[in-house]
């Protein structure tokens, strides 16, 4: 027959085991109520840790992404602006230019107008965001278009060049009466033309890169976010606003004026289509950039969910185990310090 | 005549429960002796050859044993101890990834560099935000370099905690032989060896934390030790073990293997490999678990000089190592193969950091690789704009591209996914090695438990046989004093 035997020591040994292992039990529950997180995430997850630590790295990508998406947005918003008020200048002096074609004597008037609307369009290609100039292209770090009000900029000069090796006589010249509306339309179409066409626009009038700015918008989608001052309808409106104010226009004479006007009128026209359509294009990609940041909204909250899924503690379900540890912890110091007591000795 | 048999039993049953109350006492001092077996006093009947009795004789004093829990208390201890081993290298090599909400593991700040990378690219004319994305990519370097010293420290410390279970082995080995020699001449002479029993199984047991053993009991109480892997450690007199320390390591160092009487039992190549015990958890550290990390954090390095590499925008020259290079560079390390000690060696180009002479321009601009090669220059006219190479390194990090095969993780991943599955390999090792110790600490603690209730004291049934004994004593002097007043009754009968 079998005989129950226990010894003294595995007595004593068995509930000093289990109150280290409850006390720690109860340490671990403590510091996850606390901290709300698993007391050690990579022992709890094991295999899957991998898919949390690049969970949190996508969630942190997608939020920096959400950020810079933030510029691309002003900077389309800024672009937006600059070539809304290009437009509108446009608009404006062809309506003027309409009205006054068959009028002589607006010469002047028209002249301060173009020479005003040549300084807003020089001063919203050269608008910058966050020292990057919108308009330049990928060659933001500088000014895209020279100043054509400086007479020592290459586009001043080259002008005055071409005037001068047309005519033999400078703008300012009263001379200029003297030039016939043919010779006057040759020389638009000639030299004048070619001061605005490659290469001699980027030469003399700007710096700007054709490459324009990508950005990406999110993981995957990449998107061009900026409009080169390059562009023909920017390049058509500087024509325009430079052959109505600089070609010693006070003193035209009614033929050559209208040449002038009439060739201002068409180029103006075509240039307001132009920048239309590039604010349409640019106004897609707000668009998107908008949808976009709907998107990473969406996706950094899955994401969110996901890793609180994997890393944190039901807090309800962990404070009743605590509940629960600390009361059989409770429960086993009272049995054991009863043990303890228990000796046949206290019975001799 | 009768009377005086009466007096020499009386006399016997004294010297029986003398020695019985030594070996109770002997008993109670052991009680909480977790080596101490329980002793009992073996008795004997006397009787003439006429078989009349002549009351009961001490044979000796015999220990309680149960040697198949014994046994497989040898066996669950070298396999706990091997498994503390491996443990206790896997949470140290754990420190490189921490906490998952510490983002400090390689994979964490390879997330940090795309996201600096993606914040330049929105801006890369910004000398802050380039200042940023060198910052991470030095930080990401530094983690790879960090983790490969952590490793071979690890690799260095065990190493050295070879060295000293082997020394405990040695001085194991002595003390059993001591102890075997006292209890074969003490068998032989018939003393009472139950101590020095006692000391030799706890000799042994120690010696199962160190080594996987086995016992082959001999006839002459002598005892014969082998290895788990069948390599005599012990046979009358102890065999040398021996092992070479080696004190620094690096990613190529191999560890040396560890002999006992000349044949290799534990390292690389052992011919005869123990399969439990520290030694063997140690080896499996140092010569396993930390070279397969290494070789991961080698093979994310290797993926890191590849995706950062600079290819000819000109000609068809080599692609050359750019943001980050090796001693190897500017060449690529051959594509799918490890490079052992490349996470060690991995470093910033010196030519895009500027406090090393280097131009920060050329984190967008490309050339890193030599920023006099216009051939390797993405961006020749210097555009303040042009975030075409950014663009591409952040799709460099999420290319499938090719790993070697042989570091126990998926070859054909992304940059991103092989680091994060080596957080994954590192982290499940650490979970099976965590719950494996905890089901093998619970094996031997209860068979330590039920070989303590076969063999242990209780001190109770000490105290209660402690009972019997005074009134059997009490008896047998009553009995003396009874015969002594029968015989006074009888001499003044016949005077």
């Amino acid at each position: 027959m079998k005989m129950t035997y226990i010894s003294t020591i595995s007595m004593s040994d068995g509930a000093r085991r289990q109150m280290m292992g409850q006390a720690s039990n109860v340490n671990k529950l403590q510091t996850e109520l606390s901290s709300g997180r698993k007391f050690d995430v990579g022992l709890d997850l094991g295999s899957k840790t991998g898919e949390t630590v690049s969970l949190r790295s996508e969630f942190e990508f997608l939020n920096t992404i959400a950020d810079t998406n933030g510029l691309t947005a002003s900077r389309l918003d800024v672009s937006q602006a600059a070539m809304d008020d290009i437009r509108t200048v446009a608009e404006d002096f062809l309506a003027t230019l309409v009205a006054v074609r068959d009028s002589n004597g607006s010469n002047a008037v028209t002249q301060t107008e173009a020479a005003g609307n040549l300084e807003l369009l020089m001063s919203r290609l050269n608008t910058q965001l966050n020292g990057n100039y919108l308009f330049a292209g990928i060659n933001s770090d500088v000014a895209p278009i020279n100043d054509y009000n400086d007479p020592l900029q290459p586009n001043k000069v080259a002008a005055d060049a071409a005037f001068l090796g047309q005519f033999g006589f400078t703008q300012a010249d009263p001379n200029v009466s003297t030039i016939s509306g043919a010779a006057m339309t040759a020389y638009l179409n000639g030299p004048f033309d070619a001061l605005f066409a490659d290469p001699n626009w980027g030469n003399d009038w700007s710096s700007a890169s054709d490459q324009t700015v990508v950005s990406r918008i999110s993981a995957s989608e990449e998107l061009t976010t900026s409009v080169s001052a390059n562009e023909d309808a920017f390049r058509k409106l500087a024509q325009a606003f430079t052959m109505m104010s600089d070609l010693g226009n006070e003193n035209l004479g009614p033929d050559a004026y209208k040449a002038v006007v009439d060739k201002s009128i068409s180029l103006i026209g075509e240039a307001i289509v132009g920048v239309t359509n590039l604010m349409g294009s640019m106004g897609t990609a707000q668009e998107r950039v908008s949808v976009a940041n709907d998107r990473i909204s969406i996706q950094t909250d899955i994401l969110n969910e996901r890793i609180n899924a994997l890393e944190n503690v039901n807090l309800e379900e962990t404070s009743v185990r605590l509940n629960t540890a600390i009361t059989q912890l409770e429960t086993t110091y009272a049995i054991s310090a009863r043990i303890q007591q228990l000796s046949i000795l206290n019975y001799f | 005549m009768s009377l005086s048999v009466a007096l020499q039993v009386a006399q016997s049953a004294l010297a029986a429960r003398q020695a019985e109350t030594a070996t109770t006492s002997r008993n109670i001092a052991g009680a909480q002796d977790a080596g101490y077996s329980r002793k009992s006093v073996m008795l004997s009947s006397v009787y003439s050859e006429a078989g009349q009795s002549g009351g009961v004789r001490v044979e000796g004093v015999a220990r309680t044993t149960d040697s198949a829990l014994y046994t497989s208390l040898l066996t669950s201890t070298s396999v706990g101890s091997s498994q503390q081993a491996v443990l206790d290298g896997l949470e140290r090599l754990h420190e490189t990834v921490g906490d998952t909400a510490l983002e400090m593991s390689p994979s964490a700040r390879l997330g940090d560099l795309k996201t600096s990378i993606q914040a330049y690219a929105a801006d890369p004319n910004n000398t802050i935000l380039a200042q940023d994305f060198l910052q991470t990519a030095k930080d990401m370097a530094r983690a790879l370099n960090e983790g490969t010293d952590l490793i071979q420290s690890v690799r260095a410390d065990a190493d050295a905690a070879i060295a000293d279970s082997v020394d405990e082995i040695n001085q194991l080995l002595g003390q059993l032989e001591n102890l075997n020699t006292v209890i074969v001449r003490g068998t032989q002479s018939g003393a009472d060896v139950t101590d020095a029993l006692d000391s030799r199984d706890q000799v042994l047991l120690s010696l199962s934390e160190e080594i996987g053993i086995r016992t082959l009991k001999q006839d002459d109480g002598g005892m014969v030790v082998y290895t788990d892997s069948g390599v005599t450690l012990f046979e009358t007199t102890a065999r040398t073990v021996s092992f070479d320390r080696t004190n620094t390591y690096s990613p190529t160092t191999v560890g040396n293997q560890v002999y006992i009487d000349g044949v290799p039992v534990a390292g690389p190549n052992a011919i005869m490999p123990i399969t439990s015990g520290r030694l063997q958890g140690l080896t499996t550290l140092r010569d396993d678990v930390a070279v397969t990390y290494q070789s991961q954090l080698d093979e994310v390095a290797r993926g890191l000089v590849e995706a950062f590499a600079e290819s000819d925008q000109v000609a068809a020259g080599p692609d050359q190592a750019g943001l980050f290079t090796y001693s190897g560079g500017p060449a690529i390390p051959a594509a799918g193969t490890l490079v052992v000690g490349l996470a060690g060696d991995i470093q910033i180009n010196a030519n895009a950091d500027p406090d090393l002479g280097g131009e920060l321009d050329l984190l967008r601009d490309g050339g890193i690789s030599d920023p006099l090669d216009p051939n390797y220059d993405y961006n020749p006219s210097d555009l303040a704009g042009y975030s075409g190479r950014l663009q591409e390194y952040l799709d460099a990090l999420d290319a499938p591209r090719v790993f070697d095969s042989g570091v126990e993780l998926d070859p054909t991943d992304t940059l991103s996914g092989f680091a994060s599955s080596s957080v994954s390999w590192l982290q499940s090792r650490r979970q099976t090695a965590t719950s494996d110790l905890e089901v093998q600490s619970v094996i031997v603690s209860r068979t330590a438990e039920s070989l303590s209730n076969t063999t242990g004291v209780n001190l109770d049934e000490e105290m209660t046989r402690m009972l019997d004994i005074e009134r059997a004593y009490a008896a047998a002097a009553k009995l003396i004093t009874a015969v002594d007043s029968m015989l006074d009754d009888l001499l003044a009968a016949a005077r």
